[in-house]
């Protein structure tokens, strides 16, 4: 690569059309290349979902439960083998794909979905103390300090079958008491990111005068407040100054055209579905990504619990579904349901995956630069003990992440099967990694090495919890 | 002790120059000398140390490195033991003066900032945090220092306040708006599940997803406003024609025409005029905008600007006259919103233009006449109880079909519904507060509910719904209510909305037996005997349960062969006792109920031989359903480590344990500490403790009357006078 591009040369070189939707990240390039500090930026999105991913869905087919149990860690090429209904999606991604068995909860109760829990691997208590209790730092927040972006870390949410819920506070924190609301309505987080739907007006620039009036307005009491009631008006003071800060930018965005032309097309009427709303907020996120407006993106369906309905493949309730009830219209099982919800979440991470693909980036594309995180909120089952937190990791991340490959951490078979099913339930061994090992993994990964990630007294000092995962980094 | 090496590095990150961050390290490390290590010698060492280590910790050695986990790990749990007074236990010979306590607690907060491990100070806002203030000392009717009056404050508007004023809006306007379903402007105040009391004014912060949604909600109703008044009057709806002027005019709107319709925007939105400093703010920036953009757009921004006024989000707290006081005006909103989810009602609105709120008696006439009509509605009384009692979550406890099938022989989910609980409860509730006497004993031990009362209204409009209701059968969902009450009706003709049944005497006592709590207190397989003991500790008693441990696993042994008090043996471990023994002794005795709030004589347990066995197993060898088998109900329990000596020891059942409580008057003033939460919005502190104890007075000299409970808080000090803790109130 050139690094002595100029900005006429790299004007030039910007086409309309998709590559032109990689303007703005062009213009930082610029901006960096000119002051000698660019570096390829780097991206991460986490996609969840709720009930677990069973084993039965990310094993591949050819290895059966009862083979991969040992006490070693084993390592099998992909390549060969075929991948289950559930992410068969990836299929032409396999070259990118790591697919990770035998990790443990640690003090994590997933149980029903854990909360705040399930990625910042604290213990957060259980029941909906998981939903309330915010303890510690993301893995998620962590990454988003380190990659940065106008959208540090873009939320954004899927309340299945539930359209009337806006925004909710579930998975992502920046620290203590410091939760991030997830965006649930495609068509709000849209007018975030991107402006009204076909605005012809700056809105982010009239938005950036009134929070500024309003801002006056709160900072006009704050002469006669005191002690917490005053902490609390600073955090909203605060609040005004952030958000004034990122509509000044997308301000600028919008009137250069970048936003109009970066926007994805949200059907109309707006996604009510779960299936519809799942597909918008992966347009979003890949739009928000591609545009340079965020590196960091969670994408949580269910929000960290159980809820809804999946309606648009189900309309038996979620929790039902995990439970292997029947969905007397469809004439099928919960655990058959299951898959398909899956699948269809598989599905929308792969058009993700291609979209990046197509974009032009540093003699590759943005694909090579970005790692995606598919994973259930509540390990391997909805009634989980945590006995096994499976993932599939989708790119290398600029070459940091290992691909193509099983990685079975030691691990049994002989556990129970799902509700009277022949599905088996994988047991990783006692001193296995914990979530905090593979979240250090990823902080090593992106350039933001830690001793280790929200480990509690001793444990801090025990390398195999502390990571980072030597079998996943190159 | 010695206190080697406070990490200055960390400092030095923050932004702390070198010298500063040793300075602050150096001062710290001679606070931990000074101040942790002569108090952990005297309060502490005795069963902390060398010769002796009770729950095999030892404080001996220790260095305050916090750069140590084992040492961090330690100072973080001896942090929170002290500031919630858990440690030295109360029955220690050596306690320390309050003043010890605060600056060791201090010390140690510093210490532990430096090592970046910031203590949640903001959990100490919550409403059951309360509870740490001292019982005896708020009871004793002496007088302390410092001012009984609340700080000035913002206190967020109830969701259905603001929601309602918006719906008022677009039907005074007739915009033309769809505001329902997905399309409702909802207050954003619910992204995170509350517990205990959700509207909680010390609790809540306003960051950036609530800012967004505020605006996105203000400028969906400027944007119709606009097009409201874009056409002429016509015959319906408000309409503000100073605005309409503006907007018409377009590009060639002026500063005079913007001038002149800012006050009557005020009114239109508000009812009343711009202040002088809302006029000196809002003035240039409407015509600014009425320059830049043009009449629409300069609206929009206008209306936008005060949709998002604080005052339609919250109660502005803030005193404007003398004394401490309250703006008439905003007195009147407080009062308004502290009984409904609507503004000043206009005989209330009057008084405070009149200058009738000016004495404790006349608040204290405006709040009777309130609670005394029964024309208004006071959504947020109804609402204490729900929240204090902690029933309405019931229907959120999923109960799935096998479950609901092999324990309540019901098919399927359409055989369960648990509003019909929560329902009946609030009308049991309802009921309480119409008689108004004894409230709170006689919901805790009454043998009636009301049954069956989901929305009736729903289902009957018309004489015709009634003809056909009354030719229906029960629905199952029905029926297996009143299995579970134990009552029988024997035809629809003979249900009645607006009866209270008997309940049978010998299986229910009050609310924490009514199905609603039950449920609620439950999980999806069993019951939740922690959660029951937990809530009568806390809300009941005035008890102080710790946060559970991050290091804790909170999870029983998978043994469905096994009693659930069985089950329970792992939290008799001494490490969990601690805590548990608070709990767990006083949730026990519900074991008389089920999880589906059933009576029960006996508990079923998983049958393994039985499951297991040749003739359960289909061809496949899995067992065709989990069969079980009765074991022994053990009912007993204890109540243990009340400040009132009277309730402490055994229960042999739930409804010795209920009466024994119900009869407490240490329960009732309690019950009195939630309420004055609940109606103030925030914990209290020892300089509330006069008012606490004349609205215990208030209830009891009025027969256990809520109103005048309520009367008597929202006529107190600490409710009517804003002022700060270092302040002397002036009444």
């Amino acid at each position: 690569m050139n690094r002595n591009i100029g900005r006429r040369t790299l004007l030039k070189s910007l086409s309309a059309g998709a590559g032109g939707l990689a303007f703005l990240p062009l213009i930082n390039k610029l901006t960096a290349l000119e002051a000698g500090t660019y570096k390829t930026p780097k991206r991460v999105v986490f996609v969840m979902f709720g009930n677990g991913f069973h084993e039965k869905g990310s094993v591949p087919l050819e290895l059966p439960a009862p083979g991969l149990e040992g006490k070693d860690t084993k390592s099998y090429p992909l390549k060969a083998l075929t991948l289950p209904f559930d992410i068969e999606p990836f299929t032409p991604w396999k070259d990118r794909l790591t697919i990770v068995h035998g990790l443990r909860a640690g003090p994590v109760h997933p149980d029903h979905g854990a909360g705040f829990g399930a990625l910042s691997a604290v213990n957060v208590g259980v029941g909906d103390d998981k939903r309330r209790n915010v303890v510690a730092e993301t893995i998620d927040a962590a990454i988003a300090r380190k990659l940065g972006g106008i959208f540090p870390l873009l939320n954004l949410g899927i309340d299945p079958g539930q359209p009337a819920t806006k925004a909710i506070r579930c998975s992502s924190a920046w620290g203590p008491g410091q939760p991030l609301a997830a965006q649930c309505r495609p068509e709000l987080a849209y007018e975030s990111l991107f402006g009204g739907i076909g605005a012809t007006k700056n809105d982010f620039a009239l938005r950036t005068n009134l929070l500024d009036l309003l801002k006056g307005d709160v900072k006009a009491l704050r002469s006669q407040l005191r002690g917490t009631e005053l902490t609390q008006l600073d955090y909203q003071i605060d609040a005004f100054e952030s958000l004034g800060r990122r509509e000044a930018q997308l301000a600028k965005m919008f009137d250069q055209g970048l936003l109009s032309k970066a926007a994805p097309k949200l059907p109309t009427p707006y996604p009510v579905k779960f299936t519809d709303t799942v597909t918008a907020q992966f347009d979003i996120a890949a739009s928000a990504i591609v545009t340079g407006l965020t590196n960091v993106v969670t994408i949580t369906s269910e929000l960290c619990t159980i809820r809804g309905n999946y309606t648009g493949i189900s309309d038996l309730g979620t929790h039902g579904v995990g439970h292997n009830e029947t969905d007397v219209m469809l004439k099928i099982t919960g655990l058959d349901i299951l898959p398909k919800v899956r699948r269809h979440m598989a599905e929308r991470t792969a058009a993700l995956l291609q979209r990046l693909a197509e974009m032009p980036e540093d003699g590759g594309t943005m694909l090579d630069n970005t790692l995606i995180v598919f994973m259930s909120d509540s390990a391997n089952r909805q009634h989980t003990h945590g006995e096994n937190w499976p993932f599939v990791l989708l790119g290398n991340l600029g070459g940091r992440i290992k691909t193509n490959q099983l990685v079975v951490y030691p691990i049994r078979t002989d556990s129970p099967t799902y509700s009277g099913t022949q599905n088996r339930i994988m047991t990783a061994a006692a001193e296995n990694p914990t979530l905090n090992a593979f979240y250090n993994t990823l902080l090593h990964a992106v350039g933001a090495p830690r001793d280790h990630f929200n480990l509690v007294g001793p444990d801090q000092k025990n390398p195999i919890l502390a990571g980072p995962l030597r079998e996943l980094l190159v | 002790m010695v206190c080697k090496a406070i990490p200055i590095l960390l400092l030095v990150v923050l932004g702390v120059s070198r010298a500063e961050a040793q300075q602050t390290a150096v001062k710290q490390a001679a606070d931990f000398r000074t101040v942790v290590t002569p108090f952990v010698q005297r309060y502490c060492i005795e069963c902390h140390g060398e010769k002796k280590q009770k729950g095999k910790l030892s404080l001996a050695g220790l260095t305050g490195d916090l750069s140590k986990p084992r040492e961090l790990q330690i100072w973080q749990a001896a942090h929170e033991a002290l500031e919630q007074r858990e440690m030295p236990p109360s029955d220690a010979d050596h306690q320390p003066a309050a003043a010890e306590r605060a600056q060791v607690v201090k010390s140690l907060a510093a210490v532990m900032r430096a090592a970046g491990v910031a203590p949640d100070e903001g959990k100490w806002l919550a409403p059951i945090k309360g509870n740490y203030v001292d019982h005896r000392a708020l009871f004793s009717g002496k007088a302390t220092a410092g001012a009984a009056g609340t700080n000035p404050r913002l206190w967020r508007l109830t969701g259905q306040a603001y929601e309602d004023y918006f719906d008022k809006l677009i039907k005074r306007y007739k915009l033309n708006l769809r505001n329902y379903g997905e399309f409702k402007l909802t207050a954003p105040w619910n992204f995170t599940p509350e517990r205990d009391f959700v509207d909680y004014a010390s609790a809540h912060r306003v960051g950036e997803a609530e800012i967004e949604f505020l605006l996105r909600n203000a400028s969906t109703i400027a944007g119709a406003m606009i097009k409201r008044h874009s056409v002429s009057h016509g015959s319906f709806g408000a309409y503000i024609k100073e605005l309409a002027t503006v907007i018409k005019a377009g590009g060639a709107a002026t500063a005079e025409q913007a001038d002149a319709a800012l006050a009557p925007a005020f009114e239109g939105l508000f009812q009343r005029p711009p202040t002088a400093a809302e006029a000196g703010r809002y003035g240039p920036f409407f015509r600014d905008n009425v320059a830049k953009l043009g009449g629409p757009d300069a609206v929009g921004q206008l209306l936008t600007a005060l949709l998002c006024n604080t005052e339609l989000s919250h109660r502005v707290e803030i005193p404007a006259g003398p004394a401490n006081r309250l703006a008439p005006r905003d007195l009147a909103r407080t009062i308004a919103f502290a009984l409904t989810d609507d503004g000043p009602d206009t005989a209330l609105a009057t008084a405070a233009a009149q200058g009738k709120l000016a004495t404790r008696e006349e608040v204290a006439a405006q709040v009777k006449r309130m609670l005394d009509d029964a024309t208004i509605a006071k959504p947020r009384v109804l609402r204490f109880f729900r929240e204090y009692f902690a029933y309405a979550s019931a229907p959120g406890v999923f109960k799935d079909e096998v479950t609901l099938f092999q324990e309540l022989a019901v098919r399927g989910a359409r055989g369960w519904n648990a509003d019909f609980f929560v329902s009946d409860a609030d009308r049991v509730v309802l009921a309480a507060l119409a008689e108004d006497k004894e409230v709170l004993r006689s919901l805790l031990t009454t043998t009636k509910t009301h049954a069956l009362t989901v929305d009736p209204l729903f289902q009957i409009h018309t004489k015709k719904d009634a003809y056909r209701q009354q030719k229906k059968t029960f629905e199952a969902d029905e029926q297996t209510a009143m299995k579970i009450y134990g009552i029988s009706i024997p035809t629809r003709p003979d249900w009645d909305p607006h009866r209270l049944y008997d309940l049978p005497p010998e299986h229910r006592l009050g609310l924490l037996t009514h199905p609603a709590w039950l449920v609620a207190q439950s999980g999806n397989f069993d019951n939740h005997a922690i959660h029951r003991g937990r809530w009568i500790r806390e809300k009941l008693l005035g008890g102080k349960i710790p946060e559970v441990p991050i290091t804790v696993n909170a999870m029983l042994p998978d043994e469905r062969h096994r009693t659930l008090r069985d089950r329970m043996r792992v939290t008799r471990e001494e490490y969990c006792w601690t805590c548990h023994k608070q709990m767990d002794p006083l949730g026990l005795p519900f074991e008389q109920f089920d999880h589906f709030g059933r009576f029960r004589t006996e508990e079923m347990v998983v049958d393994p031989e039985a499951t297991s066995a040749k003739k359960n197993l289909n061809k496949d060898g899995v067992p065709r359903q989990t069969l079980r088998k009765p074991l022994p109900l053990d009912t007993t329990g204890e109540v243990s480590g009340s400040i009132d000596p009277s309730l402490n020891g055994p229960v042999k059942d739930p409804f010795e344990l209920i009466r024994r409580l119900a009869a407490s008057e240490h329960v009732e003033q309690v019950f009195v500490r939630h309420a004055f939460r609940y109606f103030l919005g925030r914990n209290e502190t020892l300089a509330d403790g006069p008012a606490l104890v004349a609205a215990h007075q208030a209830y009891r000299k009025n027969s256990g009357s809520m109103r005048a409970l309520v009367t008597s808080l929202l006529s107190s000090d600490p409710f009517l006078f804003r002022t700060h803790p270092s302040e002397k109130t002036s009444p």
